[in-house]
């Protein structure tokens, strides 16, 4: 390798020789040597050490990397979604929420659009749900008018509406069971109504009464055959819901 | 020569050894020069166009009706067509012309057979229109960083490996058994960029692998061409420049070692924290949080490597019009990289997830980073591929004041804006619109900051075509263009 770079430059050097005398009169030739006259070496490297302190401060960073992925790798499972799942904790327990929390969820979704999210519906045309009487009355007529549906006029808190409510039971827009009793449960607790919740079992039983019905009720059948009222008791079912939850036990 | 660990600056670049050398890179620049000018000319070309596309697209999202009747003019085609013409006409072609170029230099290899590499130029080039041309038409993917239509996308790859083996053919015939820091950079990159582009087509585009699968691919193929092909080329540049300008070595062999392979490990993984908060396996992105932060060390191995290696010479540093450019890229490298590394953690990454920020982010890296370095290398190869000076002073300040303060306003508007939009984002009071609201001033911001890099580009494209072009009076200039009124001589 080094006796090749030899022979060039002493080539080289013959052929400079040539190449001066050539460059004295030839303009261009002059101005490609002044081009090769300002470049400078070819970079290359020092050699200073790696400050220490740099090597500890690195070591303290892999360090740092070791134990976040002990702490948030999830156990290196394919399932694991959340940073602070722990492999030894067992199965994940699903998230527990209360009837009332699903139901104010469903109502967000479902209900506010009409009957807005304070429950005053609109003058003239959405009935109120606060302080109804036909919503804090037996469960079973709010039942009837999620499963099935409601048609005509109605008079709510001395107001006349004639509107239609859909259905939300397996014939209409299909909401669980589950989500029925749930919104049942807010609408009957929140804004100060205050009455007694209503369990997935009880809407289970309503809606196997009522599979078989087509048409949506009217106000005026939505009183008649009611069964007993179902036993429910009302409980303290969130922190927030704590106002209505009280003044339902008080009652 | 490179086993020398002496540092004196004051070593003669006219010793006659180096002479011989110096001739050879005459030689190596001749081998190159057409192929590298064309390069040259489609990447500002494509800047250019690019900056149109900006523009359109800035403006556009503060003013949502700004030429709102021209279907190919709506904002996702037109802000797809800005990032690939940038990454791959912009950058594409300009890591093309500077970083073979060095490669050829430091492997002491001329490049044989140019015309093959000058015919496969011209078709990266026809198939990237194509491409563009097929995402304003909108036949864009869906995919971020990947929108080019399948249509386009073979040629781009064929074209690519008759460009980048000569980089590697360089390597392979390289003189000298010594091989420059620079040189694992660009020969690292050259095999990074094809196996990140071609296996992110095939488990995307044309053989699309299942659910999440896909999104993992995205991301770490979008992450890794800003930190696998655009890093390391402009590091592989600004490790050339810096000594080769200043005449004085590199500060550590050991650091510059350290600096590659912790960007070779940790990179690769890094680009999973942009899925934070998905429904992918956690370990996954927790390992992409942890190389992010691990991307510490090389950033702090590199950002030490350079500061020492200029340390003392700032008023050389200010003169020369290249250095000027690589130090202000290389000191946003450190910046954004660090602030990089603390988007990945968790608790930052909720705020600055789905806003602005990211956006000023890619901005700082791919822009203050990467092309501020590239417009160092290109006023560093001109003169010595043409052989002639740049014409105007007075142009290279005002570009580049231009994109250092345009850049600026840019990084902290989307940033401070990006950053507020977040808070306002993660708090369930206030209604979406009006975080929506809220952003307009700061992509105002954004605006403004986009006339001024308009107008250092134009300065560039001219001051470049200019002495291209107007061989007579610019041919006569002598001496090296300083951004220094003091006429004694110096380096450029």
């Amino acid at each position: 390798m080094m006796s090749e770079d030899e022979k060039k430059s002493s080539a080289n050097t013959v052929g400079r020789e040539a190449m001066e005398k050539a460059a004295m009169q030839d303009e261009h030739m002059q101005e490609v040597h002044a081009q090769l006259m300002r470049e400078k070496e070819e970079p290359h490297e020092g050699f200073s050490p790696v400050p220490i302190f740099l090597m500890f401060f690195f070591a303290a960073l892999c360090f740092w990397g070791g134990v976040y992925l002990v702490e948030h790798s999830g156990g290196y499972r394919w399932d694991a979604y959340s940073p602070d799942f722990d492999p030894n904790a067992g199965a994940p327990k699903p998230v527990e929420i209360s009837l009332f929390d699903r139901g104010a969820k469903v109502y967000r979704n479902q209900c506010a659009q009409c009957h807005q999210a304070d429950g005053n519906g609109v003058p003239g045309v959405y009935p109120p749900l606060a302080g109804s009487d036909w919503v804090v009355g037996h469960p079973q007529v709010m039942a009837r008018i999620l499963i099935n549906g409601l048609n005509g006029p109605i008079v709510v808190k001395g107001n006349t509406y004639n509107g239609n409510m859909p259905a939300f039971g397996s014939s209409g827009l299909a909401l669980s069971e589950k989500d029925i009793a749930a919104v049942i449960t807010y609408v009957r607790q929140e804004w100060g109504n205050a009455a007694s919740e209503v369990t997935e079992p009880m809407i289970g039983d309503y809606s196997a009464l009522y599979a078989g019905r087509s048409t949506p009720w009217q106000a005026a059948e939505l009183k008649e055959g009611l069964g007993p009222i179902p036993e429910a008791v009302v409980q303290p079912v969130a922190e927030e819901a704590t106002p209505a939850a009280e003044a339902a036990t008080a009652n | 020569m490179s086993d020398s660990p002496s540092k004196s600056p004051q070593e003669s670049p006219y010793s006659s050894s180096n002479e011989a050398v110096r001739a050879e890179l005459s030689e190596i620049d001749a081998s190159i020069r057409s192929a590298a000018l064309f390069f040259v000319i489609s990447a500002i070309s494509w800047l250019m166009l690019g900056t149109i596309f900006a523009l359109l697209a800035a403006f556009k999202a503060h003013e949502p009706d700004f030429a709102g009747t021209f279907e190919f003019l709506t904002f996702g085609r037109v802000r797809s067509a800005h990032l690939n013409a940038m990454a791959l006409g912009w950058g594409n072609n300009i890591i093309f012309a500077v970083g073979l170029w060095i490669m050829a230099r430091l492997c002491r290899a001329p490049i044989h057979h140019k015309g093959i590499l000058l015919i496969a130029g011209i078709f990266w080039n026809i198939g990237l229109s194509v491409g563009i041309f097929g995402i304003l038409r909108g036949d864009i993917t869906s995919v971020e960083w990947l929108e080019i239509p399948h249509y386009a996308t073979p040629l781009l790859v064929i074209s690519y490996a008759l460009i980048g083996v000569w980089g590697v053919m360089a390597f392979r015939f390289r003189k000298g058994d010594h091989v420059y820091v620079s040189q694992w950079y660009i020969l690292a990159a050259l095999f990074w960029f094809p196996w990140l582009y071609v296996v992110a087509q095939i488990m995307i585009i044309w053989f699309p692998a299942r659910g999440v699968v896909q999104s993992v691919t995205n991301w770490w193929f979008a992450h890794n061409v800003l930190g696998l092909w655009l890093t390391p080329m402009a590091l592989a540049t600004a490790y050339y420049l810096i000594p080769k300008v200043l005449g004085r070595p590199i500060y550590s062999y050991y650091l510059s070692v350290l600096g590659f392979w912790a960007l070779a490990i940790f990179y690769n993984w890094a680009g999973v924290h942009h899925l934070i908060g998905g429904p992918i396996p956690v370990w996954l992105i927790s390992a992409g949080i942890v190389a992010s932060v691990m991307m510490v060390i090389p950033v702090i191995v590199v950002g030490i490597n350079h500061h020492m290696s200029v340390v003392g010479l700032h008023k050389e540093v200010w003169r020369s019009p290249t250095l000027r450019f690589v130090v202000f890229g290389a000191i946003s490298y450190t910046l954004v990289s660090l602030i990089g590394s603390a988007m990945a953690l968790r608790t930052v990454n909720q705020i600055t997830h789905f806003t602005h920020f990211t956006v000023g982010h890619a901005h700082h890296g791919v822009y203050a980073f990467f092309t501020m370095i590239m417009f160092g290398g290109v006023y560093y190869m001109m003169p010595r591929l043409l052989k002639r000076e740049w014409p105007s002073a007075g142009l290279i300040k005002i570009h580049f004041w231009c994109c250092a303060i345009g850049i600026t306003i840019m990084v902290v508007a989307l940033q401070v804006g990006g950053w507020i939009q977040g808070l306002e984002m993660n708090n369930a009071e206030i209604p979406f619109l009006e975080t929506v609201q809220n952003t307009i001033p700061w992509l105002k911001a954004r605006s403004v900051s986009g006339i001024f890099l308009t107008v250092g580009h134009v300065a560039f494209a001219i001051n470049f075509f200019w002495m291209l072009f107007a061989a007579g009076a610019v041919r006569a200039k002598q001496g090296p263009t300083l951004l220094d009124d003091s006429k004694e001589g110096g380096i450029a």
